[in-house]
């Protein structure tokens, strides 16, 4: 319980600090004023109201969504490397989003759309393919590296063809916070929040796969119908992040490890802990990418890949020690 | 009792079981043998519903696959070859030895938490009952799992090689453990590779071979027909009321 209370203390201080501080410095006193709408500080209130909150409120979605998804990916993989960009959710994203900007670049608003729906349908074909093989562990993995590699060749080449795509592309690959509105957040909030609940509704069942299929059904655990249900959870839930934060690496991998120091492998309590801590680490992430260079914005997706691929490669190598 | 009629299974064109038919004896200890891939863990893995096959396999009168999964969880348990070792503790295995009996979310009853300590009692694992599945000997790890069966509490036990990579010692010790279940009345089924071990120890012997089963009858049958010798070629030596077996 006192881990929850430092985790909900971490998790409101990042939030104040993230609405407090930025790009534009404000006062105590003026942003207190700004907050309570005041008219003396009506410019503050516009940063705090228009641009701060939604991006606090962004992170914590996307925290929660990415680190949801890495957790069930980990658990119904039975693999703590894997994560949303192993299983190709996000090279399907970034393939629907390229193909949309070379054949429709008029429509460029629909990109969180494309990414929503190349997620998806990538994780659909993945669960096919792994349906007509088997469902073990391992297949998940696999299919999703061929998969992921197939996409990105994909992207590569619509990019060769066209330079403007590429540019476009960048910046929604890289992933980040900017611009994000509230409006925009709520049907990724929604099926985040669904994909939560139904994820610890079955996460006694999720904890029982770690000890292999043939044994967790002998338990009485319907493996296969598990192990779906994760799946769909976990893709809908990084492409619901994908839909407005573009391509963020690295936080399903990352906060999962982080978290399982914390609290342990139960799946419960690591959902729950992920959940907070993957929200601090989007936030704070988000923050100083604002404040480090200002007014120079580094992107959330810069930051926490500068973050997670050194704590990435510390995992392989730890894995490595321990298993020599 | 467990009843497997014309049990077949093709992996492609290859056909790894063929018109198997098996009769295991409530409360009787049965030994199956086979050289390596005659087929006996295809066996295993049908009866614990995770290889697609055709024929029947009948637990208690009815076919298994009309049995729900819950319910039959409550009727037989399963040891495979091939276990996991997850980073959680032996108390947290055995725990899940309980999952047939609990609800959705796990929640462990008075009666869940007693055939849990006794489980550990039972394996002498009450000790190490805090300690990571991660940190024990291969030994200790076996015994932990059986613990997690018996805690599951079902009438019949299924353990495919579970004294494979074990020394004599823990060997020994692990099959008084199974021959404990037996005098608790349940049905013990174990795959085994040690000849002498399978003589000294089971009632029932079921041997396979190339995807056939060629003996399925009592011990003393099988020692009389000389069918271990014959499948293994192998000869047979008494030493001191103990039979061997050895190279020819």
């Amino acid at each position: 319980m006192k881990k929850y209370i430092i985790l909900i203390l971490l998790l409101f201080t990042a939030c104040i600090a993230g609405i407090a501080f930025g790009s534009v410095k404000i006062e105590p006193e003026i942003f207190i004023k700004g907050l309570l709408l005041n008219e003396e500080a009506q410019s503050q209130s516009i940063i705090i109201y228009h641009l701060r909150i939604p991006r606090v409120i962004a992170g914590l979605i996307a925290g929660i969504g990415l680190s949801v998804s890495g957790v069930l990916l980990q658990s119904v993989t039975n693999n703590d490397l894997a994560g949303p960009n192993i299983i190709g959710v996000n090279a399907g994203a970034g393939f629907f989003c390229i193909l949309l900007l070379s054949f429709f670049p008029t429509m460029i608003k629909f990109l969180p759309f494309a990414a929503f729906i190349g997620a998806f349908l990538t994780t659909l074909l993945i669960l096919i393919i792994v349906k007509k093989v088997n469902s073990a562990k391992g297949t998940v993995i696999l299919a999703g590296i061929a998969v992921t590699t197939l996409l990105n060749a994909g992207i590569s080449f619509l990019s060769l063809l066209d330079s403007d795509v590429l540019t476009s592309y960048n910046s929604f690959s890289i992933g980040g916070l900017r611009g994000v509105e509230v409006g925009e957040l709520i049907i990724p909030s929604v099926i985040i929040a669904v994909c939560l609940i139904v994820s610890l509704i079955f996460s006694r069942q999720t904890y029982l796969l770690c000890l292999g299929d043939s044994v967790a059904s002998s338990l009485g655990v319907k493996t296969k119908t598990v192990r779906f249900i994760g799946l769909i959870c976990a893709s809908a839930s990084a492409a619901a992040v994908v839909s407005f934060a573009g391509l963020l690496g690295f936080v399903g991998l990352v906060v999962p490890h982080i978290s399982r120091r914390i609290c342990g492998n139960e799946p419960k309590k690591l959902l729950i802990t992920s959940s907070f801590v993957g929200a601090v680490t989007v936030i704070t992430a988000d923050l100083l990418g604002r404040i480090l260079l200002a007014p120079t914005e580094i992107p959330v997706g810069v930051l926490m890949a500068v973050i997670g691929a050194p704590f990435f490669l510390f995992l392989l190598i730890t894995r490595r020690s321990t298993n020599a | 009792m467990l009843k497997i009629k014309d049990l077949t299974v093709k992996y492609g064109k290859k056909t790894v079981l063929d018109n198997v038919n098996i009769t295991l004896n409530k409360n009787r200890f049965t030994a199956i043998l086979g050289k390596n891939g005659s087929g006996k863990s295809t066996v295993v893995s049908c009866i614990s519903k995770q290889t697609e096959y055709t024929g029947e396999i009948l637990l208690d009168g009815k076919d298994i696959q009309l049995i729900k999964n819950k319910k039959y969880s409550q009727m037989i348990s399963v040891l495979p070859q091939k276990l996991e070792y997850p980073p959680i503790t032996v108390e947290e295995l055995v725990g899940f030895g309980r999952n047939p009996y609990t609800s959705f979310d796990g929640r462990l009853s008075d009666e869940d938490k007693k055939e849990i300590a006794d489980a550990l009692k039972a394996t002498a694992m009450d000790d190490l009952s805090q300690r990571l599945i991660t940190t024990l000997s291969g030994g200790e790890r076996q015994k932990a799992y059986l613990a997690m069966i018996i805690a599951q509490q079902t009438p019949t036990v299924l353990l495919d090689e579970p004294t494979t990579h074990m020394d004599i010692c823990a060997q020994d010790e692990f099959i008084s453990l199974i021959t404990k279940l037996k005098q608790n009345g349940k049905t013990p089924i174990v795959i085994m590779h040690d000849l002498a071990l399978a003589v000294k120890h089971a009632d029932d012997i079921v041997i396979i071979e190339k995807g056939n089963c060629i003996f399925n009858g009592t011990k003393e049958e099988c020692l009389n027909e000389k069918a271990i010798e014959k499948t293994f070629s192998v000869k047979r030596i008494d030493a001191e009321n103990e039979i061997f077996f050895s190279a020819q």
